[in-house]
């Protein structure tokens, strides 16, 4: 077994893993941070994306040993120690993006990485763009690039 | 139980998979690798995770060689500007997977898992890029063009990691393209098109070509019967046209499910085209 210590939603946390675990696993089954979704196993849907360092990734192509040090932010720390939800949430909410609501906290992850990172344009193809790696299966992309689009616009 | 050793410096990784040789597997970004463990593909006894090795990280460039990092990030190629100046680079890294695959995969790490549809390589292979190998031993190179030498084989010995690629990108004279199909933007190519030419001032013909292709067989490949047909010839749709339907002479296409052997050799004549078109139009296209 592996030890790993990292800050987890503002907690620092402590673990042992067999370092083959993907990091998706050590979040859901040792922390109980459900709200970071399993679905495709396999890097293709995006269901589990969190973030490492303020960087979106897919938790479950990355081994528990790369938390080790680092910040992992998941969908249940990203509006930190308030009640509000973060701005990203309530242009969801508001848009109307959520339907089955099972790719969301995914989506909401990678949305904002991409508003976060720096320079965008706010155009509907970037955002289309940087979402591909989340898909949908009640195919409600439309709405979900809209609530984007509403914070891209908002803050810039 | 697997033991995971993090090196911090090259001497270090080097040590460490000397004395696990053979019983270690190197961990770059592990997009890939991840997949292989959980599908039981590979079970290694100790994982040697080289992504705090300086020495491999980053991209520098000199004034005729530019060098890549094992441990650079696609998102660290797509941000710097090597991925302006040579065009197919910044095409190729822009339709790999999406950005969360993107902020963790790595260059090196794909060069060593040597799958033949990797869109990195086909850009790599019309850019001449060496492969630097390192072992206890110090550094060899091979030609990428060589490095890679079967179905997800390298030419790599048990000690031995990849640290880096070199290549020569200071040429601004060429200009460059990679034209991909897949089945879902950021999937995996049927087949991905790397075009490098440079031509005579006139742009009337080519003075030097480079085809090189994912997919479509083995390993990827350069398109050296495209390549022979066009060097000296105008830089014509037509003539054009004409050499892309040589594509078929250098691949070997699968039957598998991202579709039949004839269709990808279809879609490599297509898509060969389609690529030294885009590159033309780079040089200020036909006049």
């Amino acid at each position: 077994m592996t030890e790993i210590s990292f800050e987890l939603d503002g907690e620092q946390v402590t673990t042992n893993v067999d370092p083959k675990t993907p990091l998706r696993e050590v979040l859901r089954d040792e922390f109980g941070k459900k709200g970071v979704k399993s679905s495709c196993d396999s890097g293709r849907c995006g269901v589990c994306t969190v973030h490492l360092d303020g960087d979106a990734v897919k938790s479950c192509l990355v081994l528990a040993p790369k938390a080790d040090g680092r910040t992992v932010t998941t969908i249940e720390g990203l509006a930190g120690e308030t009640d509000d939800l973060h701005d990203v949430q309530q242009a969801f909410l508001d848009k109307f993006a959520t339907q089955c609501g099972y790719c969301i906290p995914g989506m909401i992850m990678t949305a904002v990485d991409y508003l976060e990172d720096g320079e965008y344009s706010g155009e509907r193809a970037e955002i289309e763009s940087a979402l591909k790696g989340n898909v949908c299966r009640c195919t409600g992309y439309e709405k979900i690039v809209d609530a984007v689009e509403e914070v891209a616009n908002s803050r810039s | 139980m697997t033991e995971y050793l993090k090196p911090v410096d090259r001497e270090s990784a080097r040590r460490y998979l000397d004395e696990h040789r053979d019983s270690a597997k190197i961990v770059a970004g592990g997009q890939s690798l991840s997949l292989l463990l959980r599908q039981g593909l590979l079970d290694p006894d100790v994982m040697i995770d080289i992504s705090d090795v300086d020495e491999f990280s980053g991209i520098e460039t000199g004034p005729d060689r530019v060098s890549i990092g094992a441990v650079t990030t696609y998102e660290q190629l797509e941000s710097h500007p090597v991925s302006s100046t040579v065009e197919t680079l910044g095409d190729s890294v822009d339709v790999i997977a999406d950005r969360q695959v993107r902020t963790a995969g790595t260059i090196g790490g794909a060069i060593s898992h040597a799958d033949p549809s990797l869109d990195i390589v086909p850009p790599l292979l019309c850019l001449d890029a060496t492969v630097r190998i390192g072992s206890v031993d110090g550094e060899r190179t091979v030609p990428l063009e060589e490095f890679h030498d079967g179905y997800m084989a390298a030419d790599l010995a048990q000690n031995e990691l990849v640290e880096g690629i070199t290549f020569d990108g200071s040429a601004s004279d060429w200009e460059s393209n990679y034209a991909k199909h897949s089945r879902v933007s950021g999937g995996w190519a049927t087949v991905g098109i790397a075009s490098r030419v440079r031509t005579t001032d006139d742009r009337d013909a080519f003075t030097d070509v480079r085809i090189a292709a994912a997919a479509v067989g083995d390993t990827a490949v350069r398109l050296s019967s495209v390549e022979d047909a066009l060097i000296g010839e105008p830089t014509d749709r037509e003539t054009v046209a004409d050499a892309a339907s040589n594509a078929t002479a250098d691949i070997d296409p699968l039957d598998d499910l991202s579709g039949s052997a004839e269709y990808k050799k279809h879609l490599a004549r297509t898509l060969v085209e389609r690529s030294i078109n885009r590159t033309v139009d780079r040089t200020g296209g036909v006049r």
